[in-house]
């Protein structure tokens, strides 16, 4: 069998004629290429990179929904001169839930990536407990299409990478990932009681954690290079403010959310 | 030094063994878990810290110089400790894969898709809206990255005065109609950014906004993308890492390579065969060929028989944030959950989830506090005013038991004494800043960098860090019954030795920070007290992470 790597293309068999020079440049190539591995030799050679995000909104009524910010940009939502159109009055793809939805509010963080990664993990958790009150199900008056009791399925992560040819137009990204229409009882952290009060100190006033996690694994999603990437959380109202999200949808569950991708290295 | 030699073979001299089977039998011994980063090309690993802000708002902290005219900033303080085996208590400066480099630094934040800048609510207008006219167009995003010495090591000046790197980014990358540079990047730095230093960000916008109008930046991530050599892996032998699976202990099993040398003299030269030098060179070139094998699985197992590379971890740091929002003082207290009513003695706490995906091992803990707001604002002096820090491991996601396995800790009050004994540095953004004032008595910082120790058993610390701390702590998911017993581990800091909470099974890293007044309560402070500064306090955990692989290969676990 050849040499495949090593050797610089050079095959030795008995009945041949040996030369020292191709033994010479085959050891010479041998020992240049042992001691100056190139990354391809190796085949773990990603290390991992987690970006952290975390909000905990005001338990006090608000009206400033910040971060979160609305999908839908109109003449409404300008505060001082209204242009002749928008760049992207729907700047959220994928995410359409109901007519009744009349806003959908988006929390986003983007990065750019000069060379290409490979998105690994994305979480987001949704933290309740006694003062941040959210059942993820449905009220006593529940939108077109669901019941009393049925657990939420109109909020969305999604990750996209913009457009490199118009890089501005949201309706021309890439929608690389997205999570939605999903039932949040099928999300939930846990549905065991946490044992006993003491855990870990500090002890958190209130309990662990619960609530929802929407944990999408397992992508090995590959981004180019050049790539300017967009993770948003995207959570309804109702008009009517129909439970459980209610008035401020926004305000109701304290949030975790972390991006885990894969950098070679170099 | 892993790296081989070889006797030339010139012309005319006869041909032996060791020509040949010398540096095959070294190649064949490196491959035993040798291989070093002096012989892999690119020998460093990437490693980002990134800060993410909900919103940031432009009268209150990023700088509008009508009104504040000393100028008011968003600073974010750092710093890169060398890991347990390399930090020297005398913080000198090692060449030993301590070396980290600065390739780039990107700022972006929410325009909802068009050249916007928001209403941040502050004044008029309505919070989240957008404005598209001459206010979009005023604001220049001026980031420079600053350094300094530390406290701890005898440093007396808490102001940054040595720039690292200073740039502006200007307003048209944010403004342009049709085009528009967000995230704003700025690569190919190649600086050095020494350990045992304190680093400061300085974010800055001047005249975001006017002060009838509040403006501000919304979903704004930081990120700076540096690198360091890769290093060796820590182990229960050499480190005495806690939590260690102990399948494994940490220890590499090497792959044992065989190259069969003929005997000088006694075997004429022969391309095949047990002693053939094609033969041999194929052994060799098999290993090679199927990629040379380091770091860990998800399911923080190695390989068995299978390992060659000595260097296959690195530095890492993950930035978790804390209470990351507006500045809190007493007038607003109630932004704070758990607090109660007035006068607000209950314990407010946030806590963060970080999804453990590849096997890590936790080194240091650090937390940044921040009292930094504007106006005649105060840092509080009062000793009833607690802080508790903590990093637990949580198991229990969708699953049928739920535990926690405490791994850091840290409490202290908010006198400058008690923080005497965590203190790593204080970071005062520049001389006479607005930012805050310090009480009576103390010195003038607007934040403190944190010790916070590892557990580590009664008997006392193992570890090496700037005060008292526990040997690392491995942490990583695993599968039963192979990587799911793991070595002893203090329960808490000072606390028993023995088998942990989680029992290998942990699925993600909390980290938790808590504090409250318990006595007078938030509202006997003074109003000028500032309980949170703008941006929030941050909990850094400095680790050590594998070399990973982003797929299942063939027999590989």
């Amino acid at each position: 069998m050849s040499l495949r790597v090593i050797g610089g293309g050079e095959q030795f068999a008995d009945g041949t004629g040996i030369s020292g020079a191709r033994l010479e440049r085959a050891m010479d190539r041998f020992v240049e290429r042992f001691n100056d591995l190139p990354v391809r030799d190796v085949a773990r050679r990603f290390v991992q990179c987690q970006m952290v995000l975390g909000f905990q909104p005001s338990p006090v009524a608000s009206a400033i929904t910040l971060p979160f910010l609305n999908t839908l940009n109109a003449a409404a939502e300008v505060a001082d001169v209204t242009p002749d159109g928008f760049e992207n009055a729907r700047r959220m793809k994928s995410v359409f839930v109901h007519t009744d939805v009349d806003v959908q509010y988006a929390w986003t963080a983007a990065l750019y990536f000069k060379r290409p990664v490979i998105l690994r993990q994305v979480d987001f958790a949704l933290i309740v407990d006694s003062t941040y009150i959210n059942s993820f199900a449905y009220g006593a008056v529940p939108p077109p299409n669901r019941a009393n009791g049925d657990p939420v399925d109109d909020f969305h992560v999604v990750v996209t990478v913009d457009s490199p040819f118009a890089a501005e137009d949201q309706g021309r990204n890439t929608l690389l990932l997205r999570r939605g229409d999903f039932r949040a009882a099928s999300e939930r952290f846990t549905t065991q009681a946490p044992p006993g009060t003491a855990t870990f100190r500090p002890d958190h006033p209130t309990n662990e954690a619960t609530g929802v996690l929407v944990h999408l694994r397992d992508l090995y999603a590959p981004v180019p290079r050049d790539a300017r990437v967009r993770l948003s959380l995207v959570l309804p109202h109702w008009a009517g403010d129909l439970s459980p999200w209610i008035s401020q949808p926004w305000r109701l569950q304290v949030y975790s959310g972390c991006l885990t991708f894969l950098e070679q290295i170099g | 030094m892993a790296r081989i030699s070889r006797s030339r073979l010139a012309l005319g001299t006869k041909l032996v063994p060791a020509h040949v089977f010398t540096p095959l039998s070294d190649a064949a011994t490196q491959f035993g878990g040798l291989i070093d980063r002096t012989q892999i090309q690119k020998n460093t690993a990437p490693f980002r810290l990134i800060w993410h802000f909900p919103f940031l708002r432009g009268s209150m902290i990023l700088g509008t110089e009508a009104a504040n005219p000393a100028g008011s900033r968003l600073v974010i303080p750092f710093t890169l400790p060398p890991l347990q085996d390399r930090f020297d208590s005398a913080g000198r400066s090692q060449d030993d894969g301590t070396r980290f480099t600065l390739e780039e630094i990107q700022v972006s934040f929410d325009q909802r898709g068009e050249p916007s800048v928001i209403n941040a609510g502050g004044g008029a207008g309505t919070a989240g809206f957008m404005a598209l006219g001459a206010a979009a167009q005023t604001y220049d995003l001026h980031v420079s990255l600053r350094e300094k010495g530390q406290r701890f090591y005898g440093e007396t000046d808490n102001v940054p005065r040595r720039d690292v790197v200073s740039f502006v980014f200007p307003n048209a990358l944010f403004s342009g109609a049709n085009a528009r540079f967000n995230p704003a990047i700025v690569t190919d730095l190649n600086l050095t950014l020494q350990p045992y230093r304190t680093f400061a960000l300085y974010l800055h916008m001047e005249d975001l906004g006017t002060i009838t109008a509040d403006y501000g930046l919304v979903g704004v991530t930081i990120s700076l993308k540096l690198r360091a050599p890769l290093i060796e892996p820590a182990t229960v032998a050499a480190d005495g890492v806690q939590n260690m699976p102990m399948k494994h202990n940490g220890a590499i099993q090497p792959e044992l390579i065989a190259v069969n040398a003929p005997a000088v003299g006694a075997t004429p030269i022969r391309a095949d065969g047990v002693n053939g030098v094609q033969t041999n060179l194929e052994t060799v070139d098999d290993v090679v060929h199927a990629k040379l094998n380091g770091g860990y699985s998800e399911w923080s197992d190695l390989l068995p028989a299978h390992h060659h590379l000595r260097d296959d971890h690195a530095y890492e740091v993950i930035a978790v944030p804390m209470f990351t929002h507006e500045a809190v003082d007493r007038a607003n207290a109630t932004r704070l959950p758990y607090v109660g009513g007035l006068p607000y003695t209950g314990d407010t706490a946030d806590r963060r989830i970080v999804p453990i995906v590849y096997p890590l091992v936790v080194e240091h803990v650090i937390a940044c506090i921040n009292w930094s707001d504007v106006g005649a604002s105060t840092r509080p002096g009062n000793a009833d005013l607690i802080h508790e820090v903590g990093v637990g491991l949580g198991a229990g996601f969708r699953a049928d038991d739920y535990d926690y396995q405490e791994i850091a800790y840290a409490t202290w009050n908010e006198t400058q004494a008690s923080r005497a004994a965590l203190l790593i540095d204080e970071v005062k953004h520049v001389d006479d800043g607005i930012l805050s004032n310090p009480p009576a008595g103390e010195r003038d910082a607007d934040f403190a960098l944190m010790h916070i120790p590892l557990v580590y058993p009664a008997a006392g610390g193992t570890g090496v860090g700037y005060y008292t701390t526990g040997a690392p702590v491995f942490v990583g998911r695993s599968w039963f019954p192979d990587t799911s017993p793991r070595t002893n581990i203090a329960s808490q800091v000072g606390g028993a030795l023995g088998a942990p909470a989680t029992a290998g099974r942990e699925q993600w890293i909390e980290v938790r920070w808590r504090f409250g007044n318990n006595v007078g309560g938030l509202n006997s402070h003074p109003a000028s007290d500032t309980f949170v500064g703008h941006g929030g306090f941050w909990v850094y955990l400095v680790c050590r992470k594998p070399l990973v692989q982003p797929h299942y290969a063939a027999g590989a676990v």
